[in-house]
């Protein structure tokens, strides 16, 4: 497939902040855990440091009556689709059909399911919330963007954990290359929540981390992130992008993929032991000023490739990072999402 | 949607296999549901503490695959899926080894398949009782496109849609497009769902269930009936097909995907988003609304879904015979329209639609009843369609094999 995506506006969302003035300060100044939460363990209470988002800026674009039902997942991915919009110089709400609305999310809406679930196990069946079941389906996320920005055209949540983001991009493409919609809106999300951190805790417990190594391979220091990453994508037509191309995506498997040693490298490392040997090995014939990590910016989360699109992106056009890179991701299977960018 | 003329290929059906409370394979549920067979029951399985009981469309024990029940619930929707996969693959002729000589991507819809709702695990955790990581570990091994590639020892592109109750119909129209645009040459794509607390709970809450077995688009319909299920197909191009001289059972010749972007669980009551992804896959397939021979209706039996599909019908199709046959296997949500998919291409093949099961007195607010009994259609072609919470509408058109 051909179609090269032009990249013609970003919207974040993280524990840096939000929007491109706050990953760009990022980016020059890093960022650190920017809160901390309390989970109970079978060892007592433990406290683990976050990347917390705050999706409050919604309201800049969206009338506070139509959120009143919407929730943190869906707010975040708003908010990221909104600051993208913005950033491509296009109307909110957008009122069209002929854009697409693509989220990938490794973990959905599972803070609602458990919202759901906690009325329940703790009131009854009577009390299950219509509210909460509405929004806890994975693409509550697509769906209220397409609400609250009047989007009517083709709508897709793909969820396959850390290669979420390339599976969906590859959707994005075909969409483009086939002339379905003439521009996507193209973001990832994920969301903490108490079981997440506890998860952590079960699978990796010990000392808890203060701060993400993505280099440090064989360490585990991952630290849970949450936020949202979008992108408005076009055809190759027209203007020149400010944000450069995806001139490629690719699904690869780990044993048959061979890394290109001449374009920096952005791998997904996100401080998790078991994928950073893998990168390790992946990564041992490229020098090390070729490979730059971004996961300590915006914490581990299985969408976290969006983020590193997304601020690597930022990062290019703002001369940090050379113009072209390659982003890989890995997953538990031996996959790997390869997204090769350029300006 | 754009108005460039976008530039779909048709795609050809080579296998079809599929699993629900109407039946164990396709052969099956195709007898029971041109017999009028329907068993919905009061699930011993999934059990809760409403007063009244709402009867689900359950797979039946000697249905499902091996093992169903003794293993993690969060493994059930991916083994239904690898159970309809092998089917399917069966029957395109293909096994695993010759299947390792094209590039096979897998596309699967679902809702629960994918999501984190282990609500023994999660109570355990509420009531802080610190529950083991088993449950996350099965969970993160159960991902349904996963589990179907790795049990058919596939490498290439694999992924969930989880786009609510239309996952099934949008997975098999991304796989479509898959091929189309070279992604991979052949592709297993289709939905899985089982049922569960969370669901059965869910939709009491939302007050759209019927007590009693369901009624598609008839005046007293109260509500949908829960099922589970999968179905999948295998899509390939026509010059795959013929150079390994398969048997072609319909061709995918229009897929449509639009927003209503009105509401998070209900349908926009005029059918636009609907409306304008049935014009996407019309203009894909390059044909009109008088060509369609019949239409295999989404029809949950929920009054708004009805009132919605039914207004648009009168207004576009008024002559084109429709039904529902959710009647016969429940709503199976993501694998919803995976199953009725691989219905619409053997009516179609059959040149014959059952009769829409519970229906029986005309609703007034449309024009449309869908057909009684089982009905003789003339036609080459045939539309699937499905809506889902969050207002995602997605069409499915297919054409009769050529006679050779």
């Amino acid at each position: 497939m051909t179609c090269r995506m032009a990249i013609r506006g970003i919207g974040l969302v993280g524990g840096f902040g939000s929007g491109t003035e706050a990953a760009l300060n990022a980016l020059r100044n890093g960022a650190i855990p920017n809160d901390v939460l309390s989970i109970q363990t079978s060892t007592g209470e433990i406290n683990y440091p976050v990347y917390q988002a705050d999706p409050a800026p919604l309201k800049d674009f969206v009338p506070s009556g139509k959120l009143r039902r919407v929730k943190k997942y869906s707010r975040l991915a708003a908010l990221a689709a909104c600051l993208a919009l913005q950033d491509a110089d296009r109307n909110i709400p957008c009122q069209c059909s002929d854009m697409a609305v693509i989220v990938a999310s490794g973990y959905g809406a599972s803070s609602t399911t458990f919202a759901f679930l906690d009325d329940i196990i703790l009131e009854g069946d009577n009390f299950a919330s219509p509210t909460l079941f509405s929004n806890s389906v994975h693409s509550s996320a697509a769906s209220n963007v397409t609400i609250l920005l009047e989007i009517r055209g083709p709508t897709l949540t793909v969820t396959q954990f850390e290669m979420s983001t390339v599976a969906a991009l590859l959707n994005a493409q075909v969409w483009l290359e086939e002339k379905k919609v003439d521009s996507v809106l193209f973001g990832g999300v994920d969301q903490i929540n108490q079981v997440l951190l506890y998860c952590y805790h079960g699978f990796w417990g010990g000392e808890i981390p203060q701060e993400i190594m993505p280099l440090h391979y064989d360490l585990q220091t991952a630290i849970p992130g949450e936020g949202a990453a979008f992108m408005v994508l076009t055809r190759d037509e027209g203007q020149i992008p400010p944000y450069g191309y995806i001139d490629m995506v690719s699904w690869e498997v780990l044993s048959k993929y061979t890394v290109p040693e001449d374009i920096l490298i952005v791998p997904g490392s996100d401080g998790h032991r078991t994928c950073g040997l893998q990168y390790r090995k992946l990564l041992k014939r490229v020098v090390p000023a070729n490979i730059k990590t971004f996961s300590q910016i915006y914490g581990s989360m299985p969408s976290g490739q969006m983020f590193d699109l997304a601020l690597a992106s930022i990062a290019a056009k703002n001369g940090l990072v050379p113009n072209s890179f390659c982003s890989i991701k890995l997953d538990a299977k031996d996959n790997l999402g390869v997204i090769h960018h350029s300006c | 949607m754009t108005s460039a003329i976008n530039s779909f290929s048709d795609i050809q059906i080579t296998g079809i296999g599929c699993l629900c409370a109407a039946g164990g394979n396709v052969p099956e549920m195709m007898d029971n549901i041109y017999s009028g067979v329907r068993t919905p029951v009061v699930s011993e399985q999934v059990r809760s503490d409403h007063p009244e009981l709402y009867p689900m469309f359950e797979l039946s024990p000697s249905t499902v695959p091996d093992d169903y029940y003794e293993g993690p619930e969060t493994r059930r929707c991916g083994l239904l899926a690898i159970a309809a996969a092998s089917e399917a693959i069966n029957n395109a002729g293909f096994d695993i080894d010759s299947l390792k000589k094209y590039r096979v991507g897998v596309c699967i819809g679902t809702t629960v398949g994918n999501a984190m709702n282990n609500e023994s695990f999660y109570r355990d955790f509420l009531l802080n009782r610190f529950p083991p990581m088993d449950s996350i570990k099965a969970y993160r091994n159960a991902n349904p496109a996963d589990m179907v590639a790795q049990h058919f020892h596939l490498s290439s592109l694999r992924q969930c849609i989880a786009n609510a109750c239309s996952s099934g119909t949008v997975a098999i129209g991304q796989a479509a497009e898959w091929i189309n645009n070279g992604l991979c040459d052949i592709a297993i794509a289709g939905g899985a769902d089982i049922l569960c607390r969370v669901i059965y709970n869910g939709f009491i809450s939302l007050l759209i269930t019927d007590s009693q077995p369901c009624r598609p688009f008839d005046k007293n319909r109260r509500g949908l009936n829960l099922g589970e299920g999968a179905g999948m197909v295998v899509l390939e191009s026509l010059q795959t097909a013929a150079q390994r001289n398969a048997r072609i059972h319909a061709t995918l010749c229009g897929y449509g995907n639009c927003s209503d972007a009105y509401h998070i669980s209900a349908p926009m009551p005029d059918g636009l988003g609907l409306e304008m992804a049935i014009d996407a896959a019309l203009q894909q397939a390059k044909i009109g609304h008088d060509d369609i021979a019949f239409i295999n209706a989404h029809g949950t039996a929920t009054p708004e879904n009805d009132k919605v599909e039914g207004t648009l019908f009168s207004r576009i199709f008024p002559q084109t015979p429709f039904h529902s046959t959710k009647g016969y296997t429940g709503h199976t949500l993501g694998a919803a329209g995976a199953v009725e998919a691989i219905i619409t291409v053997e009516s179609l093949k059959r040149q014959m639609i059952a009769a829409s099961i519970g229906f029986q007195d005309p609703d007034p607010e449309f024009d449309v009843n869908p057909v009684i009994e089982n009905t003789p259609v003339q036609g080459d072609y045939a539309m699937s369609d499905s809506l889902a919470f969050g207002g995602n509408n997605a069409v499915l058109l297919f054409r009769k094999r050529a006679e050779a």
